[in-house]
């Protein structure tokens, strides 16, 4: 029984990116046929199309990326954000690196030893009773930071314990819950999920490789799962490092084969989870995976599937579990090893367990069964036995259907192009899809080749997500990640850009509901989405930078570095990241006003009360409609 | 969890006007239809006038409670009748709740004679026995529509656009009444204590969604506040010519906003919560459960200002798709549930609840059967309720639908509750009657079948 822990920082290579074998991704030509060709395709260095690009593929134009894109033109632009191997992110990761503490990834064959439930002033004893070690020892430190508190522990010698132990010095001085059973208290639940969601949002904010990230983030989404599900306070931390662990794989493979994605997500320790299908057995059947496997992750609501079909395919997937939920700790035969010293029917694969044992091994549709409504399932049918390669292959046959490839073509063109595509348009990048075997990368690239993409009537159409406003918010106004070690910790400064989205109603990794959030705009249109959009702009320009918050701007110093000192050049400047075109007069005259020094009618770097001015200036037009549109 | 924010609320007087026309709302939502295309959409009618502003006090409001994620309903209101029950816990060996569960704790019911009735409530429903013995509450155990869907997305669309497996009709059941009515100025005639509208509300007329009270202001008040509304009021309606850059939708939305913002601030201190309304505003343990009291808690200060004409509400719980250790998930978004109503009606007092009407129901119930993992899956009927005074609702009453209980023996499907009645029996009946509006169109191409909710 082998048991391993990889200590990872930030979201270090996940195991199920490892574990896929992958292929090497297909390169796509740059200036493949029909580039500004046609009357259709507005030349590629016009400005108005160069905003369009930076406002879909990233989450919002910086100064930067602007002049990069104007250097290299769109095409060749494209072409290396869909090769993400090609740019740099190092000065990221080391920062990251730096700010993050260590992830513990545990992905633990060895199961608990012993579990109990005792005061926590008698734990070492319990705990020595099962045999010295590392477990007792992290105990006895965490012990002396607690002394006189008295509560009750329910510890697992192995994963859990020494996991959740060695986090105690981090959280000093934080109340304990009433639920006296509760190891970690609600806070420190968060601590985890918010390391998550911070590095998920760090990353979205400031890494060059964009496209990368705005794909990762929509799989994230297709593929939808919720940390919070079922409400063990004292799982959190578990269920965070399932989600990184799932979110790591996604950005490893972000331009990569549909059917590879399937697979990630159908076993990963979340999604297992999430919908249930660890406790989708042959003793009792639970349909929740298969139902949205078909429905929301491949074929799409009511196409080339019904009731029958989910439910076999439901038999088909039991077993598929992870090591993590395993009542009796998987011990799958090693090289040599044969039973009773092993379980033939474990197999893992990561933190992936498929046990054989609780697969129902008949064929599907079973022959015998009277309430068959007809021989097949999914026009095929599964002999009996197959296991494991059963749920592979329905894996293979929906990322290949016809239906799948409307469906994801749809919501990728719904992502970058329009919420109301031709049916043409949709079969057409469906057929591109089919051809490619569901490459991602291929299937962008045709998107980003259609007339459709390149058409100005389409350009500013969309409705920003709360996250799409909220990261390119901070990317127009340059906005400075400031943590210290100890900021981080603390208070709720840290999570400032986790609630500003959560708060327009995007709860990252939490969505309960397996249909991932909506990328047609008219859902987010609200009088609150509007009204929480306006406080966070206004917090953002007037927050005073102070230690351990985490964002803060100083738009006087971009002015200077770029030797802005004209009133229209600067609102110019803030427009085409902000607005995505020049401002338009009617604007100006609302604008200008604000920004002036109202006796010289000019931008005046000197006056003491021109910072104030101008952040009040970006701060009401980052309220504007414009800005929430991309 | 809750994000703590130094906000307040500062006295401001508007000078906004409250009478908006409609028509320009029906203009840019006719608009923003032909441009995305939907040419199929119904094109909004020339409406009527607003009226003028009325006594809150004479305005009937109903309150639509949406319980999201396909609530359980046979554990909330539990059949007790002999057969029925046993059968219930034949089905639920571990989740069922059983006879000395709710004699217990106190919530078997009796009719207002103290005969037995076939149905009792979970012990965690204690609020809404209360109620029950008031005469508050009306109980329909088994509510859906016929072949009702399984699933979250498409159920809770049909529920709230009326129209069963249509999925592309724009508009919601609630904005076609608003839309056909004339009531109170637009503004505030529909408000979603919720992040996002409700689809129910979507549509030509205009309605807020804002998540709290707390939220209605900028830079906690002032002068950046006064600059921002001024700035904002002024764009908004501007045109950006041409290209799909500019939205009607969000033009609307913004001069909304402004304006809501306005009219609140004038009203300014807002009436006291009641002391005696208890409202659950602690987390029970089960997910963070809080905003429920809250959002009902700025609701009844609303409607006790007097000013606003609130007509139709809408506050949503989640947390009800248990489709694993039910018994640990369930009960506290059940408490949640009840305390909340109880409580909010304890805090509008007698007089406002004269005219207030609660309409609470879920897009699906769940199976019959438990789970493997101690929970249900995806069923069909569930439980709905309709809630208020007893001069308004006849009360302490199971209501079913004409073709009666069909009874846990005969299942759809071999494992849901069949239903008798359609959800949109309740929701017509409740506009009709208490709102004073019968249009076909607010349901169209159904005729709702009477159930007699009403006095």
């Amino acid at each position: 029984m082998t048991h391993f822990r990889t200590r990872s920082r930030a979201l270090g290579a996940g195991l199920l990116a490892v574990a896929l074998a992958l292929p090497a991704a297909a390169q796509v030509r740059p200036g493949g046929g029909g580039f500004g060709g046609s009357s259709n395709n507005p030349p590629a260095s016009d400005d108005a199309f160069l905003y369009h690009v930076l406002r879909r593929t990233t989450f919002g134009p910086t100064t930067e990326s602007l002049a990069e894109i104007r250097a290299m033109g769109a095409d060749a632009w494209l072409w290396r954000q869909l090769h993400p191997q090609t740019i740099d992110d190092a000065v990221l990761d080391a920062r990251l690196r730096s700010e993050l503490p260590p992830m513990d990834l545990v992905a633990d064959e060895g199961h608990p030893i012993a579990t109990g439930s005792v005061q926590l002033a008698h734990l070492p004893m319990a705990l020595s009773q099962v045999g010295p070690g590392p477990a007792v020892q992290n105990v006895t430190r965490g012990l002396s930071l607690l002394e006189g508190v008295d509560y009750t522990v329910d510890y697992q010698v192995g994963v859990p314990t020494e996991r959740v132990i060695t986090f105690l010095p981090a959280r000093m001085g934080i109340t304990w819950s009433n639920n006296d059973n509760v190891l970690v208290d609600y806070r420190s639940n968060e601590y985890q999920w918010g390391e998550l969601s911070y590095e998920f949002l760090q990353r979205s904010m400031s890494s060059n490789k964009q496209l990368e990230a705005v794909m990762t983030q929509f799989w994230e989404n297709h593929f939808d799962t919720s940390i919070e599900h079922g409400g063990n306070d004292d799982q959190w931390h578990e269920w965070a490092l399932m989600e990184a662990q799932e979110d790591a794989a996604f950005r490893a493979n972000a331009f990569g084969r549909f059917r590879d994605l399937l697979e990630i997500s159908a076993k990963s320790a979340a999604m297992m989870w999430f919908l249930d299908n660890y406790q989708n057995t042959v003793r009792m059947s639970n349909e929740n995976y298969a139902r949205e496997l078909l429905e929301l992750h491949s074929l799409s609501v009511d196409c080339g599937y019904d009731q029958f079909d989910v439910e076999q395919v439901a038999r088909i997937f039991s077993g598929w579990s992870a090591s993590y939920f395993a009542r009796v700790p998987p011990d799958p035969c090693g090289p040599g090893e044969v039973p009773p010293a092993c379980d033939p029917n474990d197999y893992v694969e990561g933190g992936f367990l498929f046990d054989r044992g609780a697969h129902d091994l008949l064929p599907k549709p079973n022959p015998s069964d009277p309430d068959n409504v007809r021989p097949t399932v999914l026009g095929t049918t599964f002999p009996a036995g197959q296991g494991l390669a059963e749920g592979l292959r329905v894996l293979d046959i929906v990322s290949e259907h016809p239906c799948t490839a409307q469906f994801i073509s749809r919501k990728l063109i719904n992502l970058f192009v329009m919420d109301d595509p031709t049916e043409e348009y949709v079969d057409r990048i469906a057929t591109e899809y089919l051809a490619a075997d569901g490459d991602t990368r291929e299937v962008l690239w045709a998107i980003f080749k259609s007339p459709e993409f390149r058409d100005p009537a389409n350009f500013g159409g969309k409705i920003k997500q709360p996250l799409e406003q909220t990261l390119s918010t901070l990317r127009a106004v340059e906005g400075q990640v400031n943590t210290s070690p100890r900021g981080f910790y603390d208070g709720y400064e840290w999570h400032d850009m986790f609630w500003v989205v959560w708060s327009q109603g995007q709860q990252l990794f939490r969505f309960g509901i397996p249909t991932g959030y909506p990328e047609v705009g008219g859902g987010w249109i609200s009088s609150n989405g509007l009204l929480e959009r306006w406080q966070y702009a206004d917090g953002l320009m007037f927050s005073t930078p102070r230690p351990g918050a985490e964002i803060s701007t100083d738009p006087m110093a971009v002015l200077q570095r770029l030797r802005l000192t004209d009133a229209d050049a600067i609102l110019d400047h803030y427009s085409r990241l902000i607005l995505g075109g020049k401002l338009s007069d009617e604007r100006r005259q609302i604008l200008r006003p604000l920004l002036v020094n109202p006796g010289s009618g000019r931008f005046e770097p000197a006056d003491p009360g021109q910072t104030w001015r101008l952040r009040e200036t970006i701060s009401n037009m980052l309220g504007f409609p414009e800005s929430i549109k991309q | 969890m809750e994000r703590f924010l130094d906000r307040r609320l500062f006295l401001q007087l508007g000078g906004m006007s409250l009478a908006l026309t409609v028509a320009d709302h029906a203009v840019a939502r006719g608009l923003a239809d032909s441009r995305l295309g939907r040419a199929n959409a119904p094109k909004p009618k020339p409406q009527p006038l607003p009226m003028a502003p009325q006594d809150q006090l004479a305005t009937p409001t109903l309150l639509t409670i949406f319980l999201r994620g396909g609530a359980d309903g046979l554990n909330i209101a539990v059949p007790t009748e002999a057969g029925e029950h046993g059968l219930y816990l034949n089905y639920r060996p571990n989740i069922g709740v059983t006879m000395p569960m709710m004699q217990g704790a106190g919530t078997l019911l009796t009719d207002a004679g103290g005969a037995a009735v076939d149905f009792g409530l979970h012990p965690s429903a204690l609020a809404l026995k209360q109620l029950w013995d008031m005469g508050y509450l009306v109980l329909l155990p088994d509510v859906h529509y016929d072949n009702g869907s399984r699933s979250h997305f498409d159920s809770q669309q049909f529920f709230e656009n009326g129209t069963p497996f249509k999925k592309f009709t724009p508009s919601g059941w609630a904005n076609r009444h608003l839309a056909t009515s004339a009531g109170g100025p637009a503004l505030m005639r529909a408000i979603a204590f919720e992040y996002q509208t409700p689809f129910a509300m979507v549509g030509p007329y205009p309605t807020l969604a804002f998540a709290g009270l707390y939220d209605l202001t900028i830079a906690g008040g002032g002068q950046r506040h006064d600059t921002y509304m001024n700035t904002q009021e002024q764009v908004y309606p501007m045109t950006e010519g041409g290209s799909k850059q500019w939205d009607p939708e969000l033009a609307v939305a913004g001069r909304d906003l402004v304006a809501a913002i306005r009219a609140v601030k004038a009203q300014e201190p807002l009436p006291d919560t009641n002391p005696a309304a208890d409202y659950v505003t602690t987390n029970p343990g089960n997910g963070n459960l809080a905003y429920f009291g809250d959002r009902l808690k700025d609701l009844a200060k609303l409607i006790k200002t007097n000013v606003f004409t609130i007509e139709m509400a809408e506050v949503d719980l989640q947390g009800w798709d248990t489709h694993n250790i039910q018994t640990t998930e369930q009960p506290p978004v059940i408490e949640t549930l009840a305390r909340g109503i109880k409580g909010f009606i304890d805090d509008v007092g007698d007089a406002h609840m004269q005219n207030i009407v609660i309409n609470v129901y879920t897009e699906f119930g769940r199976t019959a059967f438990e789970n493997g993992s101690v929970g249900t899956d995806h069923g069909s009927a569930s439980l709905a309720m309709v809630i208020g005074h007893p001069n308004r609702v006849l009360g302490r009453r199971i209501v079913h639908g004409p073709s009666g209980w069909a009874g846990l023996a005969d299942l759809r499907d071999d494992r849901d509750l069949r239903h008798s009645v359609d959800f949109r029996d309740i929701i017509f009946e409740s506009v009709s009657r208490h709102l004073g509006n019968s249009s076909p169109e607010i349901f169209p191409g159904y005729t709702a079948t009477p159930l007699g909710l009403f006095a």
